[in-house]
């Protein structure tokens, strides 16, 4: 049965977790970087290894585990599983800090554009208020939010009528799919710009691509609706055709290009498993005299006239060219 | 004189102002919406054996569907995502929702499964808990993925309300993936690179695979295709248009199809227009010579 922790006993076991977790983060920080580098190498290669000798280990009979020197290999394995989670949890967390940090600079600078960085505050916490008011009682106890943090009526169940829903369902939703539906402006846009016919590679790819565009809509499938589906001329309906490009011509590349970039995978697998990855783990900065600070050494370089050159002029306005 | 009208002859044909170009996309997706016009749907072999395969699944064991869409694809999605749960319920089959690509994906997933329900009136055939679960986004990294597809309740402990795994009904005994085992399928929908990652872990269970991707992600996935690795396939809208086709549900994927149909069209006279261009400086060059 696993440990179920409720109201005060789970708030001491999470603050407790994150002093601990933060005094081990305190101590590796201290620590030269030589010998964060080697811990984080130890670690790497001891978790890595679990997974590789339960894969190698021969499993139990009676119960399919693997077991190695008496350690059950495989419920270790699902330990380090879960642990993974906790390590994305903190990722998380870095995203909002260094978020909350840029952003915080942006005002207290008052830099170009610094009230974009006040909306992001304003949405980020009511966006954090209303999720966590709304299910505060579901995980920690206490009372009932209100109707409007939380909408118990059966009725509205679809769309309850509730600040997190306005939030989610009336701004994030529409705002973050028209920032993608504006995309599709850009690429006809720069279809139309760059697609140009110059060489004979060209011309197939174009042709190609006409082909599986249109049988991917019903007004191409329409344009050869009067060859007879059951036909001996059959494959010449675009929606046959577009489909034999796709079976029969895309997937062998798909295939190779997989296997191609599987056997990439491993190599680099096996180069970060055995620190061997150039850079990695603050290696640069081990081996750095400590007089040159603890920074990755070079300053950063800003990119020669921005990073607005590209694009075939679409960010910069008026008639291309 | 000549050779500077048939310069700007070439310009004008090949160089169009941005805005119109945007206009016109507008207008061509915009009108046919309007209109309501309704267009001939072929219905491919992947969403036939797509169908098929929901059509054949054993109604004593659950379906998992790993929700990895959200707002950015969900015009592609979406639609995928409610024929297939308007399926299920159809079948009476009872699934399991679980998100490894956007933390976002879970309230998504909700939103779309209760419109499902409404669509198919079915409040009482389909409740929460019983018939279906969310089991809320885990971060799809390789060691979660490795001891999820080997042991369900020893990677998911809980669903988006708190509650633990052996106290909802349509998760009893729940454990592992395969054809012996309590989960008969698993169907991704999906906008991000996570099918590779479900082929990866859970091939060697031997569980059937159903994908529903975005158009420009389906022709990575038809290798696998190919080998029976997945037993069918969505391909962007259209794959959810077919769908819903199959099931005789027209919605919101069928809907789209005109728009997406005179945008296509769109797409290919601009790109025919931008190399008329070409063509027309070759030739008023060499009318010059």
């Amino acid at each position: 049965m696993p440990l179920q922790l409720t109201g005060a006993a789970f708030i001491t076991a999470l603050v407790l977790s994150l002093v601990v977790a933060g005094a081990i983060l305190a101590l590796l920080h201290q620590a030269p970087p030589q010998l964060r580098r080697w811990v984080i190498v130890v670690l790497t290669f001891l978790g890595g290894g679990i997974y590789v000798l339960e894969f190698f280990v021969p499993p139990t009979p009676s119960t399919g585990e693997a077991v190695f020197l008496k350690v059950n290999l495989t419920d270790t394995v699902s330990i380090v599983g879960q642990a993974t989670q906790i390590v994305a949890g903190f990722a998380f967390l870095l995203g909002v800090i260094n978020l909350s940090r840029i952003h915080g600079n942006n005002v207290r600078r008052r830099r170009v554009g610094w009230p974009n960085s006040v909306a992001f505050f304003a949405a980020f916490l009511l966006m954090v208020v209303a999720g966590f008011w709304r299910d505060w009682k579901v995980w920690f106890g206490g009372p009932a939010p209100p109707v409007w943090i939380k909408d118990p009526d059966p009725a509205h169940v679809a769309r309850p009528h509730d600040l997190y829903t306005l939030l989610f369902e009336g701004f994030y939703r529409n705002l973050e799919a028209t920032m993608f539906s504006i995309l599709a402006f850009y690429i006809v846009s720069a279809a139309y710009r760059a697609f140009r016919v110059r060489s004979v590679e060209a011309g197939i790819l174009m042709v190609v691509a006409l082909i599986l565009m249109m049988g991917q809509v019903p007004l191409g499938m329409a344009a050869t609706n009067g060859i007879d589906p059951h036909g001996s001329l059959a494959i010449l309906r675009i929606e046959n055709f577009s489909q034999y490009v796709l079976t029969a011509i895309n997937s062998p590349v798909q295939r190779a290009m997989g296997f191609g970039i599987g056997l990439g995978m491993l190599a680099m697998a096996l180069r970060i498993w055995l620190s061997l990855e150039r850079g990695t783990y603050f290696q640069e900065e081990a081996s750095v005299p400590s007089s040159a600070g603890s920074g990755s050494g070079e300053p950063f370089q800003p990119v020669e006239g921005g990073f607005d050159g590209g694009g075939g002029g679409e960010a910069g306005g008026g008639v291309g060219g | 004189m000549q050779a500077r009208s048939a310069t700007r002859l070439e310009q004008m044909i090949g160089r169009l102002d941005r805005r119109i170009v945007y206009l016109g996309l507008f207008l061509f997706t915009l009108v046919p919406l309007w209109s309501k016009l309704a267009l001939p749907l072929y219905v491919t072999d992947p969403p036939k054996l797509f169908h098929k395969t929901v059509e054949e699944l054993p109604q004593d064991k659950l379906v998992f569907i790993s929700s990895d869409w959200d707002a950015g694809s969900q015009a592609e999605n979406r639609p995928q995502f409610i024929a297939l749960i308007r399926h299920l319920i159809r079948r009476n089959l009872k699934f399991a929702i679980i998100c490894i690509a956007y933390p976002t994906s879970v309230q998504m997933a909700q939103t779309a499964i209760l419109e499902a329900i409404e669509l198919e009136n079915a409040k009482d055939r389909c409740v929460y808990g019983r018939d279906w679960v969310n089991l809320g986004y885990k971060p799809g990294e390789e060691p979660w993925l490795r001891t999820f597809a080997a042991s369900i309740p020893a990677a998911v402990k809980e669903d988006i309300e708190g509650t633990p795994l052996e106290q909802i009904p349509v998760m009893k005994g729940v454990r592992n993936f395969g054809p012996d085992a309590q989960v008969s399928t698993m169907v991704n929908v999906t906008g991000s690179i996570t099918a590779e990652k479900w082929y990866q872990f859970l091939t060697p269970t031997k569980v059937k695979m159903l994908i529903g991707a975005t158009a420009v992600m389906a022709p990575e996935q038809y290798p696998y295709l190919d080998s029976g690795q997945i037993s069918g396939l969505l391909t962007g809208m259209k794959g959810a248009a077919e769908y819903e086709k199959l099931l005789g549900a027209p919605a919101h994927g069928t809907a789209m199809m005109a728009g997406q149909s005179f945008a296509h069209l769109y797409i290919l006279l601009l790109i025919l227009l931008g190399n008329l261009s070409l063509v027309v400086g070759w030739w008023q060059r060499r009318r010059l010579r």
